[in-house]
Order: C-alpha cells, then structure tokens, then sequence
C-alpha cells in the first residue's frame, strides 16, 4: 500500500460516522476494513455499525435511568466494548467489578445494560452458595448450554462469599471454589459424578421397572415420561422424568434432539431408548468443562467499610460531606478492604477494572425523588389525563424523610411509595368513582403540598368548570417529628453542650458546617458536623485540637451549670479525647519524652 | 514518665486548652445555644455570623501536605516542575 493510499485509510478510519452509512460499502472502503478481519470475528461491517451504535444507545439509556453515575455507566460501556464487538477475538472473560455502598444501585445496573444490548444474563448470588450448593454445579446445571456464547455473568454479593473470615482465618468452603477458575481464565471443570451418577441411576431404575412390568396393565404418560400405574401385589413402579431425559441429553449434547426421544419413549420403543441412553453414558468422560471466555463478568459488591460514615445510620448524616469523602477511594483502597475478605492471590483475580461508586450528593437524592415522582405523574396521566403537581413542600418532606446517606435509594424510594403513593392512589379513586363533589366534573389538575405542622397532605383539585376542591390527608411524620425543637431541659442542656464544641472548633480553625440540638438518631442527641473529616493522614496538631474540641461540650456545661449537674452526655466525648491520647502515647511517638510502641495492638484498638 | 502519667499530662493538656477557650468566649457559647433552641440546626453561615457578633477569631486553618512542602521549600526544596514527575 503506497503512501496515498495509507493517508486515505487513515481518513477513512477517523470518519467513523461512514461506519454507519448504508451507501458506504464500495469496493475501495472493503479493502480498507478488511485488514481489521471483522468477517473472522463474525461481524459484517454493518453488523459492527449496529452494535456500536447499540453500545451508545445503551450509555444514554442507562444515564437517562440511573442518577449520579455517568462516570460509572461510561467507564463501564468503554470497558466491555471490545468484549461486545469482538467475542470471538476474547481468550478469557471481560471482568468489571462495581464496588459501592448498599442501595447503589449496582446490581439493577448490570440488569439494565444487559436489557439495552440484548445479551443474556445470569445472575448468581455468590454469597448464597453452601457446600451443598455449589457455583460450579449451579452453572452447569442451569447454563451448561450456553457454554462458548457471548453473555453476562453477574457474581451478586461477592462481599458476603468471603475466604477469611471476621476473625481473619481463613474458611474453607468449597462452595465458591470454581469462582476462582471462572475469573481467571474463564473456563469450569465440573466432575460429573454426581450428576452423572444420578441420572444413571434413574435410568437403571427406568429400565428395570419396563423390563419386569405387566404387559397387560397401562400407563400412562402426561407429567411424566412415562409411569406404570401397579395395581397387583408385587408389581414394580417406576416412572422416568423429564428432568432426567433432559439432564441425559444434555450430558449427550443432544438437548436439541429433545421432543424425538420424548415421542419414542411415550411408544413401544421405551426400553430401547433408556437401554442406548445407558450405553451412551456409560462411555461418556467424567470431567466436563464449562467455557465461559466469551462472556463478561459483573462482580458487584459492598464495601461498606470503604466509606467512612457508611455505619453512621443518622439520617441527618451529611450526604455531600459522605460524597466529598467517598471521591478520595482509590483502587488500592478497594483492595485493602477486600484483603479482610479474600487471600491476595484470589483479589488479583478480580483484576485491574474496579469501578468505585460514589456516595450520593444531596442533589442526586432530590434528582431520585424527582425521577420516582415523575413516573407516579406519568401513570396517572397515561390512565386518568390528570396532571399532576408535586409542590416543594412534598420533595423537601420526601428528602427530610426518606435519606438516611448511607443507605442509598432504597430508603428514598420507599419514602415515596409509602408516603405520597397512597394519597394520591386515594384521591385519583375518589375522582374515578366521581363520588361527591366529584359528580360530573373532569379533572385537570390535583396540586399536592405537605403541612407539617398538621402532617397532612394537602390536595387540591382543579376541575374543567373552574371548580377548584381541597382534599387533606393524613401523612404522619416518622423522622421529621423527631428533629422539632423542644424547649426542655435537657436540650438546653444539649445547647450549651454543643456550642461549646462549635465555638471550640472555630477558633481553632475547623470551621462548623452544621449543628443541631436535635438529632432523629436515639444515640446522638445533638452535634456539630465539622470540616475536618477530608484529612487523609493526621498530624499531632490536628489531633490534639480534635482533643480540645472533644472536651468542648464537657466544659461549657461546666461553665455553665457546675460539676453537680454534669451530665452523661460527654461520655463518648471523653472516651474518644481519651482514646487519641493513648494512642499518642502508644502507637505514635506523639507523647513528650521517649517512646515506647505497644506490640500486637491494632492501631485503633 | 510512666505511660500513664504521659497519658494524663496530654488529657490535662488538652483540657486546660479547652477551658481557656471557652471561659474566654463564654458570651458567644450562651449566644449559640440561644440560636440553636430557636431553630432545627444552624448552617455553617449562621455559626459563623454568631462568632463574628462575639468577636470570636477563627484560628489557624491546618494544612498538612502543604504545610511541610512549605517547610521543605524554606530550607531549600526546589519544587519539581509539573512534567517531571
């Protein structure tokens, strides 16, 4: 090829748009694809203009589904791309693994881009697996088939399937062992013993009972095979099953061959169908290997422990400080955490492409709360040509009480379900029966709004005539009530208590973000959030103000109401201050004089 | 010192910082208790606004990284150029 002709390839591989173009298939643009070999890999050039076009459509189907995760969902679509457009060009499987908190959607995620691109999937719950129940008999009994084609495998709840247990030792289940082999190189050996023994068995059974039956009784064949009905003392029983037929010809690779042997066995021809099926197993080998190097594995998990605050169950936990947090994770952090779960030889198996799923914004919250309301207003609209208004006051009610940051989207959409749904279900049938003021008036508008001073729900109707109706419904607070100022005792007492550690704080240069007398979780009855929680390493400084801060609360009550009437509410405030100290002293030289270090303690012990 | 005397000293340490802080600005601490029985939370504006109504300085900010890049470059520590690295 000269060098014009090298420079006009060139260009026609930057136009990638003319991959797409029906007039675009002369001979000149054949040579230039040719030397990619597309037609070994299976694809013709349009079938390779589709599926790239299908692998866009998917980026912005997902992006349209799911919130606060493009950087996912496109770090994911440019990872399996060449896995989806060139199976047959992969040796060993493309494996994605998608690390997060709980209710990050992950799973549904894999589900979702598995539906965009057409591709099978099979979901297995790793963490379900027993030594009864094992991954390797699970694939071959459900997916032997599908050995060598191109689909997804998601490995759900791998943090659960852990090798070194809570106390660090390691567990010796077999369970999961083929899991290892499937990430390395794609491919399962199964000893067919088991199965292989109980389909003989079943057969021989079979063949038994039809060769000691009584030719002059029926039987019958609807469920089963085929089942010897006995009605004589000392008559054989016996029935042959779908599932063992199946099984057979599965192990024969003749699954397709299926309704043929179903019809031969319903007729005179029973005995010698079982009798080849036993000679035939009777030669078969005993390894069987699965092959799945063309198939994409989602590995999806949670490592809650990645994320600072991810135990901290106070709904009123910030979630843009948890985010803020969470973009610091790195792949070594991920296997760090895993080590507490899996032997090093067994994470390097994972591979290199960890996606790390960050916690949710406020925003990405309001934006979930705003998706699941627009799809209730969808489906009234669709059903009744009612539009339907959700005010400010219903979004802010459905945050105050739906997010707890560090539990993801299941609670918010929960909230949503249990909190708006039933009212609006409630006022639509009202209209729909057109009972009452109802009678005779078309709908065009309802306008939801919450009061929270009476937890209602108010709904006004807007009808054709200009009528305007007002509905209330009762919508009880379950969090919100619990953050309501009171003015008692004991939160004046927290009040000083907490603006001793603000003012603390501040003018020691760690500005405070939020503070609250009130706080839903039963544990913490108030607190101040301060801007500390982004430091990646601590130094002495930083960690003696984060003592004198500790003290703060413990002090102002001091101040201002004596030692008589201190309370225990700077119990953990204490223990934490006294803690830093110790571990000053003992793990990091922090203590004037010399230093001693502490052996065979953990550093947060 | 013995180990727990070690431990004492920095809890006293700390402790007497504490209190220092707080009888100095004990008229701001009333004064963000007050505001904190008025409302569900105060945001970091509002704080900050009752600070600056007692006079209350904002301390040092701590760096960490930056603070010993700092260190280094006053005794010399030629920073690397951007593309070296």
């Amino acid at each position: 090829m000269g060098k014009k002709d090298e420079k006009k390839k060139k260009q026609k591989l930057d136009q990638e748009p003319d991959i797409l173009d029906d007039d675009d298939e002369d001979e000149e643009d054949s040579e230039v694809y040719l030397e990619y070999d597309i037609n070994k890999a299976n694809f013709g050039r349009r079938d390779l203009a589709a599926a790239i076009a299908k692998l866009h459509e998917a980026e912005l189907a997902l992006k349209r589904e799911y919130i606060g995760i493009d950087n996912i969902i496109e770090r994911l679509i440019y990872n399996i791309t060449p896995w989806y457009l060139f199976p047959q060009l992969q040796i060993r499987p493309c494996i994605n693994c998608l690390w997060g908190m709980t209710g990050s959607g992950k799973t549904t995620l894999i589900r979702s881009l598995a539906n965009e691109l057409e591709i099978p999937i099979i979901e297995t719950d790793v963490g379900s697996f027993t030594d009864a129940e094992r991954i390797d008999y699970s694939l071959h009994s459900n997916f032997q088939k599908k050995s060598g084609e191109q689909f997804i495998i998601l490995l759900d709840d791998i943090h659960i399937a852990r090798t070194i247990n809570e106390s660090g030792h390691e567990s010796q289940s077999s369970a999961i062992r083929a899991l290892w082999s499937l990430l390395s190189d794609g491919k399962i050996s199964i000893n067919k013993s088991y199965d292989h023994y109980w389909i003989m068995n079943n057969l021989e059974d079979a063949w038994s009972g039809w060769q000691n039956r009584d030719p002059e009784k029926t039987y019958e064949s609807s469920k089963f095979v085929l089942k010897y009905k006995p009605d004589l003392v000392n008559s054989y029983e016996f029935t042959l099953d779908l599932d063992t037929v199946k099984s057979a010809l599965g192990f024969l690779k003749k699954s397709d061959m299926l309704n043929d042997y179903l019809a031969r066995l319903r007729s005179e021809d029973f005995g010698i169908i079982v009798q080849g099926l036993l000679q035939e197993l009777a030669g078969q080998d005993k390894q069987i290997t699965m092959d799945f190097t063309k198939s994409a594995i989602m590995v999806c998990g949670n490592l809650d422990e990645l994320y600072s605050a991810a135990r901290d169950l106070n709904p009123d936990a910030s979630a843009d400080d948890m985010h803020r947090w969470s973009k610091h994770l790195t792949v070594p952090d991920v296997k760090d955490a895993l080590l507490d779960r899996f032997r090093p030889e067994q994470i390097s198996r994972f591979g290199n492409n960890h996606l790390i799923y960050l916690a949710f914004t406020s925003q990405n919250y309001k934006d979930i709360i705003l998706k699941d309301l627009d799809r209730i207003k969808e489906y009234y609209s669709k059903i009744s040509d009612i539009e339907l208004v959700f005010t400010q006051t219903v979004l802010d009610i459905l945050y105050d009480e739906g997010v707890f940051p560090s539990q993801g989207v299941r609670p918010v959409l929960t909230t949503v379900s249990s909190f708006i749904e039933p009212v609006v279900a409630r006022i639509q049938t009202e209209i729909f029966c057109g009972d009452g003021e109802f009678k005779g008036e078309k709908v065009t508008r309802i306008e939801f709004s919450y009061e929270k001073k009476v937890e209602e729900v108010k709904a006004v109707v807007y009808c054709e005539s200009g009528n305007i109706h007002e509905r209330r419904y009762y919508a009880s607070l379950n969090i919100e009530k619990l953050r309501r100022p009171i003015f008692d005792d004991k939160h004046v007492n927290i009040a000083i208590h907490e603006a001793g550690h603000a003012v603390i704080a501040y003018s020691l240069g760690n500005k405070p973000i939020k503070a609250t007398t009130f706080s839903p979780n039963a544990n913490n009855s108030g607190y101040v959030e301060d801007a500390w929680r982004d430091n990646s390493y601590y130094t002495r400084d930083i960690l003696f103000r984060e003592m004198v801060i500790g003290y703060g609360g413990y002090i102002a009550e001091q101040l201002f109401f004596g030692k008589d009437l201190l309370t225990t509410g700077s119990g953990y405030d204490l223990a934490s201050a006294t803690k830093i100290a110790s571990q000053f002293v003992n793990h990091w030289g922090f203590a004037r004089g010399s230093f001693v270090a502490t052996l065979g303690q953990e550093s947060d012990s | 010192m013995d180990e727990e005397g070690q431990l004492r000293m920095i809890c006293d340490e700390a402790m007497a910082k504490a209190v220092e802080i707080c009888s100095l600005h004990k008229a701001a601490i009333l004064d963000l208790a007050n505001d904190l029985l008025k409302v569900e939370s105060l945001d970091s504006d509002q704080i900050e606004a009752v600070m600056v109504r007692n006079e209350v300085p904002f301390g040092e900010p701590l760096g960490t990284k930056q603070k010993f890049l700092e260190i280094l470059s006053d005794n010399g520590l030629e920073p690397p150029a951007p593309d070296s690295i």
